[in-house]
């Protein structure tokens, strides 16, 4: 794999609830290289906004990682202190998130939230912070004077950019994006996404996009992983995902997308519900609802199986045999 | 792993539990530090005090701090701080003083607060109910007992040196008549004119022959008043005083009374300085006050529980004398079935007087078997001679010729009033509704109403059966009879034209012999009537600090602080 | 912030219609009341033309002897109240309402002063702890705001009497300050005047004195603050822009400085709610310490049916709740920007 940025090695986040254990995200492993963008697709549940907390440690209680390392270049960020991990989020690991009024501090303006996140990480004078703050805000196309202003004063696709701005403005290496455009309507979903891919090229910067969207990750991703259920199900390129799907879960979730060209067109879903987390199906997770289970798919977990150069997890692949 | 996170917000909380507990140490620190700065503090102060103080010093001087004292209570700060330790005794209280001025001051401990500023032409001899010549020196009455002449002593003061004399009192009760306040009555009733005979005489002439007028005149509305009270309206925070063994020189409503010694005083001067009133709202703050120091006596109104626990504690003294409180039922004779004597002769015979006493108020009252309380001359216990004590089997056969039988019961509602005597008077109405039931023939409802609906409904006459309580406004057998009968207040309730006639005989006949012949007979009658049933007296109970001397208490129920000292 | 100023302008006016709804109430509730003032302050033994004497001179009667009805007694009322003259006491010498309330006002206002900054503090250490931490200690603190809040005053008053007044001996059982201690009067409360003019024995004094009865009070009180710290704490801390916050690597204890500011909005609320308690609470502590304040004062004057005092001490209370209503809620602007009037 060409330059590798983070590598996830059997991450293993549980929640441990009153009713019962949720994996989240069971044994997964990815890399992101550096510069690229890698789409992370699933739907709601599948445990993908989970796996991008565990990355920085942020799973709330009661979630606890269970095992597996997160490698940085070769700084494991699951056996890092505390402290030393506060000084990679927000510099070398930013994150922006679904709802931006909220990501805000309600009471605080724009730019003391900002200045706030430089003078943690740089021993700078408040000014040079504020000049700081103004450019990353420039950077993504708000004028510098907004600054003063509170998260309410600033409109939905504005406040968003802020949060770009606050995550960027320290040049991470990787930015995990958690459904950064949901909230948004589709004209400012796509300029925040231009917006992105600008900055991924400026600065050279990795980014998660974790999103339920699997058109928008095929448009913009430059490669894709799809969860299911707390595993990863394919990873591969955006062309390989959207021409050439291998998983049944990925072709399903690849006709469930509307088609812009053809409105008329009967949507389809995929039929039956996401399993029950605290108790899921043994086997393979997809089994209930997959068109192509066979026996083996109900007792076995299938296992990663390489084929010209694409991972998938699925028995029709001779993910079988170990 | 995750466990680092979770460490890190055990630390920042620890923290902030760290900021309460410092808080917490500093304000300990602080507290015991206070309480060493204040044991040293007295001690400096002394000099200062016995300074101002300490000699009949020029007459000017007084006179301005009093004037200043009393514009402005609050500012005179200086003049007062802690007194040497002997000259300066602490008494608490629960009770509140409302008007400083006679005219219109008409509750007990306030006139208690008035015969410590001022005096009367007659007072009581301390420890006991008999008359002592006051301000005057002694009086005559003409021969158709109408006109009494009073001979001043020579040489009275005021508090600021102002000569008092035979005009001051003329002054001073016919201020009381102009403005016609609620213990007015008290002149109004009796006096016709008062007249200055000469500087040092001064003359009463009365309405009609009234033989217990020296008590009267040794009442708070015939104290002589300093001309700065306002000659025609009352005066309520009037520091001047009279001529009296204290002035004072602070009042801060409801906190505190400072008093100082009239250097004046024809008496000589007072072994205490300084006496400070503590005012408290609350009874049991009251007790630990005194058990933590902060006063030398705890006056009225400790409750009966206090004053068994405080017997017995190391340091402190209980002292307890027979008040000229009274209390009792008023049957109103005209509401049935109180209108029938049979009845409220059995529920008189029925009362157990000792139960109440022991259990409600573990011994700080004593049973009362007449109006005329324990103590004062004439008494009888008329209603122990003709019922006895708790006498089911007389209670009986009364209910019997009544035409009541334990199928036929009698049905009567008892009505109380549930603070203005205290918390323990609804256990009072419980023991007398026991009592009563014992007979097996009678069937109490309680009843209850607040004291100013209570008072309201009673002088309406629309109440049966009503507990009620009695201070002597002056202490003579007059005072223990004659408001009863015939009375507007208890809504015309008793009345019995021979008894009417043998109490105003009374009240006029001069020689006491006379008198008290009348008065047993009177306390007969009303026993045999039953309309008003006495069931028990009050006992004064003062807690004061070992040390503490000189405590003289009678039933006139005035605490004389001129009398008392601290022995160290 | 012009528009601001507009608001209070408009919350003094609309204060004018709630003073005089309450006016009317408590002016005919205490007429309605059964037990006759006149009675209560003449006493049980005065003849019925005193009695009738009094009720002309309180406006009950008019000269020639008749009843004055109630709604002529109640424009009477009106029209003086309007110029400012709150009347005169109906007991104890008749001295003017304002007076005697500005004899006890200061007193109270210092210790419900006293006993708010003990509850704030306890309130918001305790609850921003529990939830903060959540779990176990958050059961502990709601634990702590039943407990208090179930406190009865004079019984927490008088165990600490007991303990710090009687055996230990550090700190007086009642009263506000010592014997000849008093402070000039500048602003009526002790600890500030003695501050003031520099009278350091008085100031000690005055704070000795204060203790226990703040710290009764505060007890009290900081059952409900800490049951709204804590979980007005708990609620923005599962806010996003906590997770958020963390995300950009910003320290712990700075995060608990901005949850807390967020957290205050309702605190605040909670705090202009509180006067109400705090009133009654007083009335309680200032009988246990013998505190000598509005609420005993108001008590025993209901009991008394001075209908003035009584209506002039509620109006003057109706003013000062609003106008701390008033404080709190230009506190809320200028805390949340998104409040703007």
């Amino acid at each position: 794999m060409a330059d590798p940025l983070l590598n996830i090695k059997n991450l293993k986040t549980y929640y441990f609830t009153e009713s019962g254990i949720v994996k989240a995200v069971d044994d997964v492993t990815l890399g992101i290289r550096r510069g690229e963008l890698l789409g992370l697709v699933g739907e709601s549940g599948s445990g993908k906004s989970t796996l991008g907390l565990s990355i920085i440690r942020l799973i709330p209680p009661p979630g606890k990682i269970i095992d597996g390392s997160v490698l940085l270049d070769n700084i494991d960020l699951m056996s890092i202190s505390e402290k030393e991990l506060r000084r990679i989020r927000g510099r070398r690991i930013g994150m922006i998130f679904q709802d931006p009024l909220t990501c805000l501090d309600p009471l605080r303006r724009i730019e003391d939230q900002m200045v706030e996140t430089v003078m943690v990480h740089m021993d700078v004078e408040r000014d040079e912070a504020r000049e700081m703050a103004a450019k990353a805000l420039e950077r993504v196309g708000i004028s510098g004077d907004r600054l003063k202003d509170y998260p309410h004063q600033l409109s939905g696709g504005m406040r968003q950019r802020a949060m770009i701005a606050m995550a960027t403005m320290l040049h991470p290496e990787l930015l995990i994006a958690d459904e950064p455009t949901t909230a948004l309507d589709v004209i400012v979903q796509s300029r925040i996404m231009d917006l992105l891919e600008d900055l991924k090229e400026s600065m050279k910067m990795s980014i998660l996009l974790i999103t339920h969207d699997l058109a928008l990750v095929i448009e913009r991703a430059d490669r894709v992983a799809v969860m299911y259920a707390g595993e990863l199900c394919e990873v591969g390129t955006s062309e390989q995902i959207s021409q050439d799907p291998l998983h049944p879960y990925t072709k399903l979730l690849l006709e469930s997308i509307p088609d812009v060209e053809a409105p008329k067109t009967k949507l389809k879903s995929i039929p039956g519900n996401p399993p029950d987390m605290r108790n899921p199906p043994s086997g393979c997770r997809f089994w209930p609802r997959c068109p192509y289970a066979k026996d083996i798919c109900k007792q076995t977990p299938p296992k990663f199986a390489e084929l010209n150069g694409r991972i998938v997890r699925c028995h029709l692949y001779g993910g079988g045999k170990s | 792993m995750m466990g680092k996170y979770a460490k890190k917000r055990l630390a920042v909380s620890t923290a902030v539990a760290a900021v309460g507990i410092v808080i917490a140490l500093i304000v300990g620190l602080i507290g015991g530090y206070f309480a060493g700065s204040m044991a040293a503090a007295p001690a400096t102060a002394t000099v200062t005090v016995t300074e101002t103080v300490g000699a009949k010093t020029v007459t000017s001087t007084v006179e301005k701090t009093i004037t200043s004292t009393v514009e402005k209570t609050v500012t005179s700060v200086k003049t007062v701080p802690a007194g040497p330790a002997v000259s300066r005794i602490v008494i608490g209280v629960t009770d509140k003083v409302t008007d400083i001025d006679p005219s219109n001051a008409y509750d007990f401990y306030t006139w208690e607060v008035l015969s410590n500023i001022m005096g009367g032409l007659m007072r009581y001899a301390p420890g006991t109910t008999e008359l002592e010549p006051g301000l005057a020196t002694g009086y005559t009455v003409s021969p158709d007992g109408k006109e009494y002449t009073f001979r001043l002593r020579p040489n009275l003061y005021f508090a600021d040196g102002t000569p008092m004399t035979a005009e001051d009192v003329v002054r001073s009760v016919k201020r009381v008549m102009e403005i016609n306040g609620d213990p007015a009555w008290l002149v109004t009733d009796f006096v016709k004119d008062v007249v200055a005979v000469d500087d040092h005489t001064v003359k009463f002439i009365l309405k009609k022959p009234v033989a217990f007028f020296p008590a009267l005149v040794a009442t708070p509305p015939y104290f002589p008043v300093h001309p700065a009270y306002k000659p025609k309206e009352i005066d309520s925070d009037q520091t001047a005083g009279g001529v009296g063994p204290y002035r004072i020189v602070k009042w801060v409503r409801d906190v505190e009374l400072v008093l100082e010694a009239n250097p004046y005083w024809w008496q000589g001067a007072p072994k205490t300085k300084q006496i400070v009133i503590k005012f408290f709202k609350d009874a049991t703050a009251l007790r630990m006050a005194l058990e933590a120091g902060e006063i030398d006596i705890a006056w009225r109104t400790l409750r009966p529980t206090d004053i068994q626990d405080l017997k017995g504690k190391k340091g402190i003294k209980v002292i307890e004398v027979p008040g000229a409180y009274i209390r009792y039922i008023i049957f109103n004779t005209k509401i049935p079935p109180f209108d029938n004597p049979l009845v409220r002769k059995a529920l008189a015979a029925a009362v157990n007087r000792k139960a109440i006493c022991e259990r409600v108020f573990l011994g700080t009252t004593t049973p009362l078997y007449s109006m005329i309380p324990i103590g004062m001359w004439s008494h009888k216990d008329s209603f122990l001679e003709k019922y006895g004590e708790h006498n089911l089997e007389l209670a009986k056969k009364l209910l019997k010729e009544a035409g009541y039988s334990e199928t036929n019961k009698l049905k009567v509602e008892l009505w109380y009033t549930p603070t203005h005597y205290g918390d323990t008077e609804v256990d009072v109405a419980t023991l007398i509704k026991e009592a009563w039931e014992e007979t097996g023939m009678v069937e109490v409802t309680l009843k209850s109403a607040e004291w100013t609906t209570y008072l309201e409904y009673t002088r309406k006459g629309m109440l049966g059966a009503t507990l009620y309580g009695w201070y002597p406004d002056y202490i003579d057998p007059d005072d223990y009879t004659s408001p009863w009968v015939n009375a507007s207040w208890t809504g015309y309730a008793y009345s019995n034209p021979e008894l009417i006639k043998i109490l105003e005989e009374a009240s006029v006949k001069p020689t006491l012999a006379e008198r008290a012949k009348l008065y047993e007979k009177a306390q007969d009658i009303w026993a045999e009537d039953a309309a008003i049933v006495p069931i028990f007296q009050g006992k004064l109970a003062v807690a004061v600090r070992e040390g503490v001397e000189g405590v003289i208490l009678d039933p006139t129920m005035l605490f004389r602080y001129w009398l008392i000292y601290k022995a160290s | 912030m012009a528009s601001l100023k507009a608001f209070i302008i408009a919350r003094v006016l609309a204060l004018i219609p709630t003073v005089l709804i309450l006016i009317t109430l408590v002016f005919f509730v205490m007429r309605v009341l059964p037990g006759d003032p006149v009675i209560a302050i003449v006493g049980m033994k005065a003849p019925p033309e005193r009695v009738i004497e009094l009720k002309k001179e309180l406006g009950l009667m008019d000269e020639a002897g008749n009843p004055i009805p109630l709604p002529i007694q109640y424009l009477n009322y009106l029209s003086k109240l309007a110029r400012g003259d709150f009347g005169r006491s109906l007991i104890w010498g008749k001295r003017p309402v304002l007076v005697e309330i500005m004899e006890h006002f200061p007193a109270t206002v210092e210790l419900a002063i006293a006993g708010f900054i003990v509850s704030i503090i306890l309130g918001l250490l305790l609850g921003s702890l529990g939830g903060w931490m959540g779990g176990k200690t958050s059961s502990a603190v709601k634990t702590y705001g039943a407990i208090t809040y179930a406190l009865f005053i004079p019984w927490i008053g008088m165990l600490l009497q007991l303990f710090f007044a009687v055996w230990l001996g550090i700190l007086p059982v009642a009263g506000r300050i010592d014997t000849g201690l008093e402070p000039p009067t500048i602003t009526g409360l002790y600890l500030i005047d003695s501050v003031i003019t520099g009278r350091w024995d008085s100031f000690i004094s005055a704070l000795r004195h204060i203790t226990l009865p703040a710290l009764t009070l505060g007890l009290v009180i900081s059952g409900v603050f800490t049951r709204v710290t804590r979980t007005s704490v708990e609620e923005v801390m599962r806010q996003d822009f906590v997770v958020a916050a963390r995300a950009r690597g910003i320290p712990e204890h700075k995060i608990l400085l901005h949850v807390l500011k967020n957290s205050f909005v309702p605190i605040l609320t909670m705090m202009g709610l509180q006067l109400a308690l705090l009133m009654t609470g007083a009335v309680l502590t200032e009988t246990t310490f013998s505190w000598p304040g509005m609420g005993t004062f108001l008590l025993e004057r209901i009991q008394y049916r001075d209908y003035t005092t009584v209506q002039g001490t509620v109006v003057f209370f109706a003013i000062i709740v609003s106008l701390v209503n008033l404080i709190v809620d230009i506190c809320y602007a200028y805390i949340d920007p998104r409040i703007r009037y």
